[in-house]
């Protein structure tokens, strides 16, 4: 139960960290961070912050596109997420570990 | 007989377990104390006895109360700064000092005091806490894989920093409550035996401490959330949230659902950003 003795399955267990992952996991593609928090209704910025620290852990990926949102004509720079594979891992051991 | 003793640890439990009517019961024996107070100046010395031993016992039913209500904070506050040996505490390594940055939080809240950062393995202590003599902020060891972000530690830390940066201006008020508590029981005291008197001053100190202790915990969140960002903190508190059974407070910290909405606020401006 290596991920859940080194704090990464507490962390996942936080309410709004597993309602990101679990959309992330579902979605076929990255979202950025304007879909997650209309999505879930949770601020943007707490939506960062809450990617920051999946990131840190190795659950979330991200990388920085330009893409065009509300018709704008040069694009905007935004912060396209997407989970890894170690998120099944964790949540199989948390699920192994509940019983 | 075993299902009335059973039926009475229920209730007993269930009152003390509740914030709001440990509230009540102090509030209650606050307003007390003055009619009785009052009361009792129309009786015979020997009957003003026989009712203030009555009313005496009653009064230290709550103190029970109240006691068990700080108990675990005392416990925590004694045992990890006083008596360090019992439990094993360990200071934080250079490493985490700067992986935290505690000297940066320190710096930007110009906080001119050494401040010392422990580990502990005090059962006693459920959550980080500072104590207001040393200067040092004490951690349980286990929320350290409780929380394995770095961001979050460096809110927990920066909330306790703003505890002894706004030290002063709790011990003013703190001070200033004491003053009108000691002013109202002098005043009481001119119409009531001496007893009640005490009883009346110990309830509303009690119900005042509570109030001052809350503006703390707000004003340090604030501090705290100046300096590491709003983020880490609103986080820490939803999980702290989740786990918990219920959420009105306790005598020394606010509800966190309170705390999180004063936390809130500032995430839509730009300013409260954070280091």
């Amino acid at each position: 139960m290596k991920f859940i003795d080194d704090g990464t399955a507490g962390a996942v267990m936080h309410p709004s960290r597993f309602k990101i992952l679990q959309l992330l996991r579902q979605s076929k593609e990255p979202l950025f961070v304007e879909q997650i928090s209309k999505e879930l209704h949770i601020h943007p910025r707490m939506v960062s912050h809450h990617l920051d620290v999946l990131q840190e852990l190795g659950l979330v990926e991200s990388r920085y596109e330009v893409v065009n949102l509300n018709g704008s004509k040069r694009g905007v720079a935004v912060r396209m997420c997407f989970a890894t594979p170690k998120v099944d891992e964790v949540l199989r051991q948390i699920r192994e570990s509940v019983g | 007989m075993l299902t009335c003793f059973t039926k009475l640890k229920r209730a007993w439990d269930f009152a003390y377990g509740t914030f709001r009517i440990r509230r009540m019961l102090l509030s209650f024996l606050a307003a007390l104390s003055i009619v009785m107070g009052l009361f009792l100046l129309s009786m015979p010395i020997w009957l003003r006895i026989e009712f203030a031993y009555l009313y005496a016992g009653t009064a230290s039913v709550v103190s029970f109360f109240m006691y068990g209500a700080f108990k675990g904070a005392f416990k925590s506050v004694i045992f990890s700064t006083i008596l360090r040996r019992k439990y094993k505490v360990k200071e934080f390594t250079p490493e985490q000092y700067a992986t935290f940055g505690v000297t940066q939080i320190i710096n930007t809240m110009r906080i001119k005091k050494k401040v010392r950062v422990f580990l502990t393995e005090n059962p006693w202590v459920n959550g980080p806490f500072t104590n207001g003599f040393t200067n040092s902020i004490y951690i349980p060891s286990s929320w350290v894989k409780k929380l394995p972000a770095v961001q979050e530690m460096r809110a927990v830390l920066g909330h306790e920093l703003g505890h002894i940066k706004t030290r002063g201006r709790f011990l003013t008020e703190l001070i200033v409550m004491i003053s009108v508590v000691e002013g109202l029981t002098l005043l009481l005291g001119l119409f009531a035996i001496r007893l009640i008197d005490e009883i009346f001053g110990f309830s509303l100190f009690f119900l005042l401490l509570t109030n001052i202790l809350w503006r703390n915990e707000r004003r340090a969140d604030l501090e705290g959330a100046k300096i590491t960002g709003p983020e880490g903190l609103i986080s820490v508190f939803e999980q702290l949230l989740a786990e918990s059974k219920g959420d009105e407070g306790n005598e020394t910290h606010p509800p966190l659902r309170d705390r999180i909405m004063r936390l809130s606020k500032p995430l839509d401006h730009d300013g409260m950003t954070g280091i």
